[in-house]
Protein backbone atom coordinates (compact mmCIF):
# COMPACT_ATOMS: atom_id res chain seq x y z
CA UNK A 1 0.00 0.00 0.00
CA UNK A 2 1.38 3.12 -0.44
CA UNK A 3 2.12 5.07 2.18
CA UNK A 4 0.97 9.02 3.45
CA UNK A 5 2.49 11.43 2.43
CA UNK A 6 1.19 14.62 4.53
CA UNK A 7 2.22 17.66 1.77
CA UNK A 8 0.80 15.78 -1.14
CA UNK A 9 -2.49 15.02 0.69
CA UNK A 10 -2.71 18.28 1.74
CA UNK A 11 -2.55 19.75 -1.50
CA UNK A 12 -4.84 17.31 -3.17
CA UNK A 13 -7.66 17.62 -0.44
CA UNK A 14 -7.02 21.64 -0.82
CA UNK A 15 -7.08 21.58 -4.43
CA UNK A 16 -9.90 24.14 -4.62
CA UNK A 17 -8.22 26.50 -2.38
CA UNK A 18 -5.46 27.01 -4.65
CA UNK A 19 -7.48 28.43 -7.46
CA UNK A 20 -7.59 31.50 -5.71
CA UNK A 21 -7.07 34.15 -8.49
CA UNK A 22 -9.84 35.90 -10.12
CA UNK A 23 -9.48 36.39 -14.13
CA UNK A 24 -8.98 40.06 -15.04
CA UNK A 25 -12.01 41.70 -16.41
CA UNK A 26 -9.94 42.81 -19.11
CA UNK A 27 -9.41 39.77 -20.55
CA UNK A 28 -13.06 39.62 -21.69
CA UNK A 29 -12.81 42.87 -22.94
CA UNK A 30 -9.65 41.96 -24.79
CA UNK A 31 -11.32 38.35 -26.40
CA UNK A 32 -14.02 40.10 -27.08
CA UNK A 33 -12.49 42.99 -29.42
CA UNK A 34 -10.26 40.35 -31.07
CA UNK A 35 -12.82 37.63 -32.16
CA UNK A 36 -15.72 38.77 -34.23
CA UNK A 37 -18.49 37.10 -34.46
CA UNK A 38 -19.67 35.28 -37.45
CA UNK A 39 -23.10 37.02 -36.60
CA UNK A 40 -22.29 40.46 -37.46
CA UNK A 41 -22.09 39.52 -41.05
CA UNK A 42 -25.44 40.59 -42.08
CA UNK A 43 -24.59 43.88 -40.26
CA UNK A 44 -22.27 44.79 -42.55
CA UNK A 45 -24.64 43.80 -45.37
CA UNK A 46 -26.78 46.27 -44.32
CA UNK A 47 -23.96 49.16 -43.40
CA UNK A 48 -22.95 48.70 -47.08
CA UNK A 49 -26.66 48.84 -48.56
CA UNK A 50 -27.46 52.06 -46.79
CA UNK A 51 -23.74 53.31 -47.90
CA UNK A 52 -24.46 52.61 -51.30
CA UNK A 53 -27.44 54.33 -51.10
CA UNK A 54 -26.58 57.71 -49.67
CA UNK A 55 -23.23 57.46 -52.24
CA UNK A 56 -26.39 57.41 -55.00
CA UNK A 57 -28.58 59.89 -52.97
CA UNK A 58 -25.54 62.29 -53.09
CA UNK A 59 -24.60 61.87 -56.56
CA UNK A 60 -28.64 62.37 -57.41
CA UNK A 61 -28.39 65.98 -55.63
CA UNK A 62 -25.17 66.14 -57.55
CA UNK A 63 -26.82 65.90 -61.00
CA UNK A 64 -29.94 68.35 -60.96
CA UNK A 65 -30.49 67.43 -64.29
CA UNK A 66 -33.60 69.74 -65.55
CA UNK A 67 -37.15 70.29 -64.20
CA UNK A 68 -39.71 67.38 -64.84
CA UNK A 69 -42.59 68.24 -63.07
CA UNK A 70 -44.38 65.00 -64.13
CA UNK A 71 -43.04 61.98 -62.88
CA UNK A 72 -43.10 59.50 -65.16
CA UNK A 73 -43.45 55.94 -64.42
CA UNK A 74 -44.92 57.23 -61.04
CA UNK A 75 -48.10 54.40 -61.38
CA UNK A 76 -46.01 51.75 -62.27
CA UNK A 77 -43.89 52.26 -59.43
CA UNK A 78 -46.40 52.31 -56.89
CA UNK A 79 -47.38 49.20 -58.05
CA UNK A 80 -43.67 47.80 -57.23
CA UNK A 81 -43.39 49.83 -54.22
CA UNK A 82 -47.04 47.99 -52.48
CA UNK A 83 -45.78 44.71 -53.78
CA UNK A 84 -42.09 44.83 -51.83
CA UNK A 85 -43.63 47.17 -49.09
CA UNK A 86 -46.09 43.91 -48.15
CA UNK A 87 -43.46 41.78 -48.89
CA UNK A 88 -40.97 43.30 -46.10
CA UNK A 89 -43.94 43.91 -43.70
CA UNK A 90 -44.57 40.33 -43.41
CA UNK A 91 -40.63 39.36 -42.93
CA UNK A 92 -41.03 41.84 -40.66
CA UNK A 93 -43.57 40.61 -38.51
CA UNK A 94 -41.61 37.27 -38.97
CA UNK A 95 -37.83 38.81 -37.59
CA UNK A 96 -39.54 40.42 -34.71
CA UNK A 97 -40.51 37.03 -33.24
CA UNK A 98 -37.74 35.57 -33.43
CA UNK A 99 -34.57 36.06 -30.67
CA UNK A 100 -32.61 38.75 -32.76
CA UNK A 101 -30.85 41.59 -31.22
CA UNK A 102 -32.34 44.80 -31.06
CA UNK A 103 -29.81 46.35 -32.85
CA UNK A 104 -31.05 44.21 -36.08
CA UNK A 105 -34.46 46.18 -35.57
CA UNK A 106 -32.36 49.28 -35.30
CA UNK A 107 -30.51 48.65 -38.82
CA UNK A 108 -33.55 48.10 -40.76
CA UNK A 109 -34.81 50.77 -39.31
CA UNK A 110 -31.77 52.83 -40.68
CA UNK A 111 -32.51 51.69 -43.93
CA UNK A 112 -36.30 52.82 -43.41
CA UNK A 113 -34.72 56.21 -43.19
CA UNK A 114 -32.85 56.41 -45.84
CA UNK A 115 -35.91 55.27 -48.23
CA UNK A 116 -37.55 57.76 -46.86
CA UNK A 117 -35.23 60.09 -47.94
CA UNK A 118 -34.94 59.56 -51.32
CA UNK A 119 -38.95 59.03 -51.57
CA UNK A 120 -39.23 62.30 -50.01
CA UNK A 121 -36.30 63.75 -52.66
CA UNK A 122 -38.65 62.40 -55.17
CA UNK A 123 -41.80 64.05 -54.53
CA UNK A 124 -40.40 67.64 -53.20
CA UNK A 125 -37.57 67.91 -55.34
CA UNK A 126 -38.24 69.38 -59.09
CA UNK A 127 -35.11 69.07 -59.89
CA UNK A 128 -34.42 65.52 -59.12
CA UNK A 129 -33.67 62.62 -61.67
CA UNK A 130 -36.44 60.76 -60.80
CA UNK A 131 -36.13 57.64 -63.47
CA UNK A 132 -32.59 57.29 -61.36
CA UNK A 133 -34.84 57.77 -57.83
CA UNK A 134 -37.26 55.30 -58.61
CA UNK A 135 -34.44 52.74 -59.88
CA UNK A 136 -32.47 53.55 -56.80
CA UNK A 137 -35.54 53.32 -54.91
CA UNK A 138 -36.86 49.83 -55.63
CA UNK A 139 -33.34 48.50 -55.61
CA UNK A 140 -33.12 49.63 -52.39
CA UNK A 141 -36.50 47.61 -51.48
CA UNK A 142 -34.91 44.81 -53.14
CA UNK A 143 -31.95 44.71 -51.11
CA UNK A 144 -34.17 45.43 -47.95
CA UNK A 145 -35.74 42.35 -48.37
CA UNK A 146 -32.75 40.30 -49.27
CA UNK A 147 -31.19 41.15 -45.80
CA UNK A 148 -34.17 40.35 -44.21
CA UNK A 149 -34.08 36.82 -45.95
CA UNK A 150 -30.35 36.55 -45.11
CA UNK A 151 -31.26 37.66 -41.13
CA UNK A 152 -34.66 34.89 -41.13
CA UNK A 153 -32.00 32.03 -43.29
CA UNK A 154 -29.92 32.07 -40.19
CA UNK A 155 -32.04 32.20 -37.53
CA UNK A 156 -33.77 29.15 -38.85
CA UNK A 157 -30.25 27.46 -39.26
CA UNK A 158 -29.23 27.70 -35.73
CA UNK A 159 -32.66 27.12 -34.30
CA UNK A 160 -32.96 24.01 -35.96
CA UNK A 161 -30.11 23.31 -34.89
CA UNK A 162 -30.89 24.20 -31.12
CA UNK A 163 -33.65 21.63 -31.46
CA UNK A 164 -31.50 19.05 -33.34
CA UNK A 165 -29.19 19.35 -30.20
CA UNK A 166 -32.24 18.95 -27.83
CA UNK A 167 -33.20 15.42 -29.33
CA UNK A 168 -30.28 14.29 -28.59
CA UNK B 1 -20.00 14.66 -17.99
CA UNK B 2 -21.77 16.53 -21.03
CA UNK B 3 -24.93 18.13 -20.10
CA UNK B 4 -27.98 18.95 -22.53
CA UNK B 5 -27.34 22.53 -21.16
CA UNK B 6 -23.79 22.35 -21.82
CA UNK B 7 -24.82 21.21 -25.62
CA UNK B 8 -26.82 23.47 -26.02
CA UNK B 9 -24.33 26.49 -24.17
CA UNK B 10 -21.71 25.14 -27.01
CA UNK B 11 -24.43 25.18 -30.37
CA UNK B 12 -25.00 28.72 -29.05
CA UNK B 13 -21.60 29.62 -28.82
CA UNK B 14 -20.55 28.22 -32.22
CA UNK B 15 -23.40 30.44 -33.72
CA UNK B 16 -21.23 33.38 -32.41
CA UNK B 17 -23.40 33.92 -30.31
CA UNK B 18 -21.69 36.48 -27.87
CA UNK B 19 -23.65 36.21 -24.39
CA UNK B 20 -23.27 32.47 -24.79
CA UNK B 21 -19.49 32.70 -25.33
CA UNK B 22 -19.27 34.83 -22.13
CA UNK B 23 -21.18 32.72 -20.21
CA UNK B 24 -18.33 30.27 -21.68
CA UNK B 25 -15.65 32.30 -20.15
CA UNK B 26 -17.09 33.51 -17.36
CA UNK B 27 -17.54 29.60 -15.81
CA UNK B 28 -14.25 28.59 -16.61
CA UNK B 29 -11.90 31.60 -16.88
CA UNK B 30 -11.12 31.65 -13.07
CA UNK B 31 -10.03 28.03 -12.98
CA UNK B 32 -8.10 28.44 -16.01
CA UNK B 33 -6.22 32.15 -14.84
CA UNK B 34 -4.97 30.20 -12.05
CA UNK B 35 -3.99 27.34 -14.43
CA UNK B 36 -2.10 29.90 -16.61
CA UNK B 37 -0.56 31.33 -13.49
CA UNK B 38 0.87 27.72 -12.16
CA UNK B 39 1.98 26.76 -15.48
CA UNK B 40 3.70 30.22 -15.97
CA UNK B 41 4.42 32.14 -12.51
CA UNK B 42 3.27 35.45 -13.31
CA UNK B 43 0.27 36.81 -13.89
CA UNK B 44 0.99 39.23 -16.77
CA UNK B 45 1.66 36.08 -19.08
CA UNK B 46 -0.91 34.14 -17.36
CA UNK B 47 -3.73 37.23 -18.69
CA UNK B 48 -2.10 36.97 -22.23
CA UNK B 49 -2.25 33.29 -22.43
CA UNK B 50 -5.74 32.86 -21.16
CA UNK B 51 -6.93 35.20 -23.31
CA UNK B 52 -5.14 33.80 -26.46
CA UNK B 53 -6.49 30.12 -25.03
CA UNK B 54 -10.38 31.40 -24.89
CA UNK B 55 -9.72 32.85 -28.65
CA UNK B 56 -8.63 29.37 -29.67
CA UNK B 57 -11.12 27.85 -27.74
CA UNK B 58 -14.11 29.58 -29.55
CA UNK B 59 -12.45 28.90 -32.79
CA UNK B 60 -11.71 25.06 -32.19
CA UNK B 61 -15.09 24.27 -30.94
CA UNK B 62 -16.53 22.80 -33.25
CA UNK B 63 -14.42 20.10 -32.80
CA UNK B 64 -14.88 19.25 -29.45
CA UNK B 65 -16.10 15.67 -28.86
CA UNK B 66 -18.17 14.57 -25.74
CA UNK B 67 -14.56 12.47 -25.27
CA UNK B 68 -13.70 14.46 -22.21
CA UNK B 69 -15.35 16.71 -19.75
CA UNK B 70 -15.42 20.78 -21.79
CA UNK B 71 -13.41 21.95 -18.55
CA UNK B 72 -10.79 19.58 -19.36
CA UNK B 73 -11.11 19.73 -23.12
CA UNK B 74 -10.07 23.76 -22.42
CA UNK B 75 -7.29 23.13 -19.66
CA UNK B 76 -5.28 21.06 -22.51
CA UNK B 77 -6.32 24.00 -25.05
CA UNK B 78 -4.95 26.28 -22.54
CA UNK B 79 -1.85 23.89 -21.10
CA UNK B 80 -0.85 24.05 -24.51
CA UNK B 81 -0.99 27.45 -24.96
CA UNK B 82 1.45 27.96 -21.63
CA UNK B 83 3.69 25.70 -23.26
CA UNK B 84 4.11 27.30 -26.14
CA UNK B 85 4.87 30.40 -24.01
CA UNK B 86 7.91 28.59 -22.89
CA UNK B 87 9.12 27.12 -26.62
CA UNK B 88 9.11 30.82 -27.39
CA UNK B 89 11.15 31.71 -24.52
CA UNK B 90 13.83 29.46 -26.34
CA UNK B 91 13.62 27.64 -23.23
CA UNK B 92 13.26 23.70 -23.60
CA UNK B 93 11.52 21.73 -20.96
CA UNK B 94 14.15 19.69 -19.36
CA UNK B 95 13.97 17.37 -16.52
CA UNK B 96 16.08 18.82 -13.79
CA UNK B 97 18.90 16.75 -13.27
CA UNK B 98 21.12 18.60 -10.65
CA UNK B 99 20.79 15.79 -8.13
CA UNK B 100 20.10 13.07 -10.67
CA UNK B 101 20.45 9.33 -8.68
CA UNK B 102 19.28 11.28 -5.67
CA UNK B 103 16.13 11.08 -5.60
CA UNK B 104 14.88 11.35 -2.65
CA UNK B 105 13.73 7.99 -0.54
CA UNK B 106 10.12 7.50 0.58
CA UNK B 107 11.66 7.43 3.88
CA UNK B 108 13.10 10.74 3.81
CA UNK B 109 9.67 12.00 4.27
CA UNK B 110 8.74 13.57 7.43
CA UNK B 111 6.93 11.77 9.89
CA UNK B 112 6.15 14.72 12.24
CA UNK B 113 2.90 16.27 12.20
CA UNK B 114 3.12 18.98 10.01
CA UNK B 115 0.39 21.66 9.77
CA UNK B 116 0.36 23.09 6.58
CA UNK B 117 -0.76 26.60 5.14
CA UNK B 118 -2.35 27.03 1.72
CA UNK B 119 -0.86 30.42 1.33
CA UNK B 120 2.57 29.11 2.14
CA UNK B 121 2.45 25.87 0.31
CA UNK B 122 1.18 28.04 -2.70
CA UNK B 123 4.17 30.13 -2.24
CA UNK B 124 6.32 27.77 -2.06
CA UNK B 125 4.86 26.38 -4.95
CA UNK B 126 6.05 29.59 -7.15
CA UNK B 127 9.24 29.33 -5.92
CA UNK B 128 9.96 26.61 -7.39
CA UNK B 129 11.97 26.23 -11.10
CA UNK B 130 9.51 26.58 -13.65
CA UNK B 131 10.14 22.43 -14.66
CA UNK B 132 9.45 21.51 -10.86
CA UNK B 133 6.09 23.56 -10.21
CA UNK B 134 4.82 22.67 -13.65
CA UNK B 135 5.36 18.61 -12.65
CA UNK B 136 4.65 19.18 -9.73
CA UNK B 137 1.11 21.34 -10.03
CA UNK B 138 0.00 19.36 -13.13
CA UNK B 139 0.29 15.82 -11.20
CA UNK B 140 -1.47 17.46 -7.91
CA UNK B 141 -3.71 20.12 -8.33
CA UNK B 142 -4.23 19.51 -11.97
CA UNK B 143 -4.80 16.15 -11.25
CA UNK B 144 -3.05 14.15 -14.19
CA UNK B 145 -1.49 11.40 -14.06
CA UNK B 146 2.34 10.47 -14.95
CA UNK B 147 1.78 9.48 -18.40
CA UNK B 148 -0.42 11.97 -18.82
CA UNK B 149 2.19 14.15 -18.11
CA UNK B 150 4.46 12.47 -19.66
CA UNK B 151 2.36 13.21 -22.99
CA UNK B 152 1.82 16.95 -22.32
CA UNK B 153 5.52 18.24 -22.12
CA UNK B 154 6.95 15.53 -24.27
CA UNK B 155 9.03 13.40 -21.61
CA UNK B 156 9.36 9.96 -20.54
CA UNK B 157 6.59 8.68 -18.18
CA UNK B 158 9.62 7.97 -15.60
CA UNK B 159 10.71 11.09 -16.37
CA UNK B 160 8.11 12.71 -14.96
CA UNK B 161 8.15 10.57 -11.97
CA UNK B 162 11.30 11.46 -10.76
CA UNK B 163 10.78 14.80 -11.86
CA UNK B 164 7.87 14.85 -9.54
CA UNK B 165 9.83 13.22 -6.38
CA UNK B 166 12.25 16.28 -6.46
CA UNK B 167 10.03 18.54 -7.37
CA UNK B 168 7.98 17.41 -3.75
CA UNK B 169 11.13 17.39 -2.06
CA UNK B 170 12.44 20.64 -3.27
CA UNK B 171 9.06 22.51 -2.35
CA UNK B 172 9.78 20.38 1.10
CA UNK B 173 12.47 21.93 2.21
CA UNK B 174 11.21 25.97 0.68
CA UNK B 175 8.10 25.21 3.18
CA UNK B 176 11.09 24.21 6.23
CA UNK B 177 13.37 27.30 5.50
Amino acid sequence: MKRQDSLEDFIRENRASFDDLKAPDRVWARINKQDRPVQSLWKWTAIAASALLLIAVGYIFGIRTQAQPEIAGWDEYKEAEQYYQDRIARKMEKIKTLPVGQEVLTDIQVLDEVYEQLRKQLLEDPNADTELLLSAMIRHQQQKLDIMEKILNRVDKYQSNESSNHEM
Amino acid sequence: MYSEAESSLIALCLKGDRQAQYTLYKRYSDAMFNVCHRMLGNEAEAEDVLQESFIDVFRRLDSFRAESSLGAWIKRIVINHCLNVFKKRRIKFEVISESAGNIPAEENEDHEEVVFEVRKVKEGIMKLPDGYRQVLTLYLIEGYDHAEIADILGIQETGSKSQFSRAKAKLRDILKA
